[in-house]
């Protein structure tokens, strides 16, 4: 510990002889001091003159110069006077600068000095004893948050594929990247928007920063989760004492929705505003109703819909409160994996009947420097990767402005909320209910009740929403909480099974609870998407297959948004004109790729009116006919493109027009 | 929970750590589920002496911390809860002359974006419908081709008069109550407590939706 040792030198007792002058006999024992014992009285004789420049200089460099000179100073005449005194006066500044260097190297390094340092990167075995390393862990901030060596075996990347560390690394990524974006963005409803439009166009690596922090978000989630799953399926929540871990695992696994879907709302544009409706508009079924959800929904929205006030507050949970919250969880997550209980050995190795594989598996791997080397490279590895895909193939989706008076078709939630959206569709309760209504209507008749066609008896008292959207879900998670390490642990007390973390062992049902879930959240997953269970007219579909209102998110991760065929083919490949579709019918391989297109909207106008013919009438269409004008509507870069589809008007519903017109502008430097 | 009992191998001093003695001399540490025996004697002593002042006091002070912040979330509460303005949306919206206003009673209805209300008219009557899919908050859309609203959210649907179709939303559209005026203001007829829609008195007379009273429509009726 030479960096804490250092002797601090006491003055001499006797102190300055001006004190004497003072009048204070403040001490009686200064008077009683002996004299100095190299005190042989010649000063008696000498005559005192005021020092000449030169020596005062002389005086001031002996006293004031710097330690080491100090200390070469002895050397300096022998080395005036002689080659012997040289050599030893070089000999002495070599083993002085060694020390004054070894010790700068010491307090940059936190503990290790030159030689260690070397070692340390050269990869040899620590010099000093003990281990230098570890003191740079009990000296050093951040390396003291880190435990000084791990278990071998809880290292091998196949037992946790680095997830909890990446999931960290994705929390700095979004801090760093989300500080820089807020530099030019206004949480405003009126620059909102236009900051966004100008992040992406006129800042400098704008657009590459706003696609690193969505590529990260989508990520963290992904990580997180995938975290969790891989916690759970090597039983690495079961005891000692790692239950209230992974208690805070699951706040983390919210918080990383909540910072998430907080982030949605600030670009302000159709796909934060909607999405964000939907799922304000869930708490506000909180029961009871009329209490909290009512004030819930109010407090979250900042109004009844949401606007400038709730922008603001979507905005600060975003920025401050929820990452805040997530930096203490985090610290307390990882101070319980570093100190309390450590990372899990893998089941095979732990419980191995070998003594020898199991003592090899608790075998001690230094995190200075193996393991921190590790895992230097993974966050490059990730930088590099994040990097690439945000610059060549994924860019954050920006809608049209946010407007509060239009929802567009088919608004989904972001990928990992589909499944709450597949439930709110509510494929499954509400149909088995309405059944059972029927059922009792029908027993209610026989016993001459006389309910007649839309009778109900238990259906009003259910309410999807609040089911769907909150109880259920909420119910998920004291299931996550508790379910998992604590009725795990009473599980295993009350069969009296022997504790065991291997999966095909003695974990079989946790094996099929595993599966079923999976295939559970699967199938709401789908049912979220708009390919389930919303269908808008026939002509209106058509439109939106080939020329969307706005861009299609894609109900995975980490894929970039779809605007349609026709977009996707880009301002410079549309040439104007009217295009009668009927033209199209027979495609041939001569086809350019507009007219491709041409041909795949005539072919879903023929696949409709066969549907109609065929006595389909929610998805057919009596006798269509489609037509597709491109106009240049402003001369410098703006087109105009008209998608009308006819049919016989007034057969489908009397009011029916027959008509139906998607139109879309699209500017030369659109990026979609 | 055995914490006590955890293994901590990652955090052993370096120096302590290859030959750490277990600390087999403190039975009494744990929660007594190895010895099946309770509280020590002295354990039992601390647990069953008297409630001293100094206790008391701090357990009162502690109390009315607790009490202080549940006031303080309280406060927060009240803060953050949005105040609305004069002449905003929740206030009575005068629309005009119903000839003018409403359609006939065989068209689509129309939409009125500032009382954010659907003006639909039906067989028997004028009805005002809140904007909103009652389901999670979307706008739904009339639909001339199927003849109904649609929500291009969830897939609610709803006839012209607000009357749930299918989908998951729990109950029929909402609606505003209204009201017909003449010209100098006296009420011709006013929308009932059940919300049933309102008969045009006369085609001069001027419509007035009150957005401050929604009525709920009714669970899948």
């Amino acid at each position: 510990m030479g960096l804490f040792n250092r002797q601090v030198k006491k003055k001499p007792e006797n102190g300055q002889s001006s004190l004497e002058g003072n009048g204070h006999p403040a001490n009686g024992d200064a008077q009683t001091q002996p004299p100095l014992p190299d005190d042989n009285g010649a000063e008696l004789f000498d005559v005192k003159t005021a020092p000449t420049l030169s020596e005062r200089l002389g005086d001031a460099a002996r006293t004031r110069s710097p330690h080491a000179i100090k200390a070469l100073m002895p050397w300096l005449d022998k080395a005036r006077s002689s080659p012997e005194g040289r050599a030893e006066f070089i000999d002495k500044t070599k083993e002085v600068a060694w020390v004054q260097a070894d010790n700068t190297v010491r307090a940059i390094s936190a503990g290790m000095g030159i030689a260690d340092t070397r070692a340390f990167f050269r990869g040899d075995p620590p010099i000093e004893k003990p281990n230098p390393r570890y003191k740079v862990h009990v000296n050093a901030f951040f390396a003291h948050l880190r435990p000084k060596y791990y278990e071998k075996a809880s290292t091998k990347f196949s037992h946790t594929f680095a997830l909890g560390y990446l999931s960290l690394y994705m929390f700095m990524l979004e801090t760093i990247t989300g500080v820089i974006l807020m530099v030019f963005y206004t949480p405003s409803d009126r620059r909102a928007y236009e900051d966004i439009i100008k992040i992406m166009s006129e800042i400098p690596y704008g657009q590459l920063m706003r696609d690193l922090h969505r590529v990260g978000a989508e990520l963290m989630v992904l990580i997180v989760v995938l975290h969790m799953t891989r916690v759970f399926l090597t039983g690495s929540f079961k005891p000692p004492a790692r239950g209230f871990t992974w208690l805070t695992g699951v706040v983390l696994l919210i918080l990383t929705f909540a910072l998430s879907f907080s982030g949605y709302l600030l670009p302000w544009d159709q796909l934060a505003y909607w999405a964000v409706t939907i799922g304000t508009s869930m708490a506000k079924s909180v029961p009871p109703k009329e209490i909290v959800g009512y004030f819930s929904n109010l407090i979250m929205r900042g109004g009844d819909t949401i606007n400038q006030n709730g922008l603001l507050r979507f905005y600060l949970m975003h920025v401050f409160a929820l990452p805040a919250i997530t930096l203490v969880l985090i610290s307390v997550h990882y101070y319980r994996v570093a100190r309390t209980h450590g990372i899990s050995l893998p089941a095979a190795d732990e419980e191995d009947p070998d003594p020898a594989v199991r003592k090899a598996a608790k075998e001690r791997i230094d995190y200075l420097p193996e393991l921190f080397t590790r895992e230097l490279l993974w966050a490059a590895i990730t930088t590099f990767l994040v990097v690439v895909y945000s610059a060549f193939v994924f860019h954050a989706p920006l809608q049209e402005h946010s407007n509060p008076l239009h929802t567009p078709l088919h608004t989904t939630a972001p990928w990992y909320f589909l499944w709450i959206q597949g439930l709110l569709k509510d494929a499954f309760v509400l149909p088995a209910i309405r059944a059972l209504d029927q059922l009792l209507i029908a027993i209610a008749n026989m016993f001459g009740a006389n309910l007649g066609e839309g009778a109900t008896i238990i259906v009003p008292f259910y309410d999807s929403p609040a089911w769907m959207g909150v109880i259920i879900p909420t119910m998920i998670i004291p299931a996550l909480f508790l379910g998992v390490p604590y009725i795990n642990e009473w599980w295993e007390k009350f069969w009296g099974s022997k504790p065991s973390r291997q999966l095909l062992k003695n974990r079989k049902g946790t094996v099929v609870v595993a599966i079923l879930s999976t295939v559970f959240m699967l199938v709401i997953w789908y049912q979220g998407t708009p390919f389930f269970g919303v269908t808008a007219p026939p002509a209106i579909e058509i439109g939106q297959a080939f020329l969307p209102e706005e861009g299609v998110l894609p109900p995975v991760p980490l894929v970039p948004d779809d605007w349609g065929p026709l977009r996707r083919l880009g301002y410079a490949n549309l040439p104007d004109g009217e295009y009668d579709l009927a033209d199209y019918a027979t495609p041939k391989a001569t086809y350019t790729e507009f007219e491709r297109i041409l041909a795949g909207i005539q072919q879903e106008i023929i696949k409709r009116g066969q549907e109609w013919e065929r006595g389909d009438k929610v998805r057919g269409l009596p006798n269509p006919s489609g037509t597709l004008k491109i106009e240049q509507w402003q001369p410098n870069g703006l087109k105009r493109i008209d998608l009308v589809i006819t049919w016989d008007k007034g057969i489908v519903t009397p009011t029916d027009t027959g008509q139906y017109v998607r139109t879309v502008f699209l500017h030369q430097d659109a990026r979609y | 929970m055995g914490e006590a009992k955890a293994t901590a191998p990652n955090v052993g001093s370096a120096k302590a750590a290859p030959a750490k003695p277990a600390p087999a001399a403190k039975p009494a540490v744990s929660h007594g589920e190895a010895k099946g025996v309770g509280p020590t004697a002295a354990e039992l002593a601390a647990i069953q002496a008297p409630m001293t002042r100094r206790e008391f006091l701090n357990y009162a002070f502690l109390g009315s911390l607790g009490i202080f912040l549940v006031t303080l979330g309280g406060a927060f509460f009240v803060f953050a809860l949005p105040r609305f303005g004069e002449g905003e949306f929740g206030g009575m919206f005068t629309l005009g002359a119903a000839d003018a206003i409403i359609p006939p009673a065989a068209d689509a209805p129309r939409a009125n974006t500032s009382a954010r209300a659907w003006i639909a008219n039906t067989d028997k009557g004028v009805l005002a419908l809140y904007n909103v899919c009652v389901h999670l908050g979307c706008l739904y859309a009339w639909m001339d081709v199927t003849d109904r609203f649609e929500c291009p959210c969830h897939g609610s649907q709803y006839q012209k008069d607000g009357t749930y179709i299918t989908g998951p939303a729990p109950r029929s559209l909402d609606r505003f109550a209204i009201r017909f005026t003449d010209a100098n203001g006296t009420v011709l007829a006013e929308t009932d407590a059940h919300g049933d829609p309102l008969p045009i008195p006369s085609p001069d007379a001027i419509l007035v939706v009150d957005t401050g009273k929604i009525i709920q429509g009714a669970s899948h009726g």
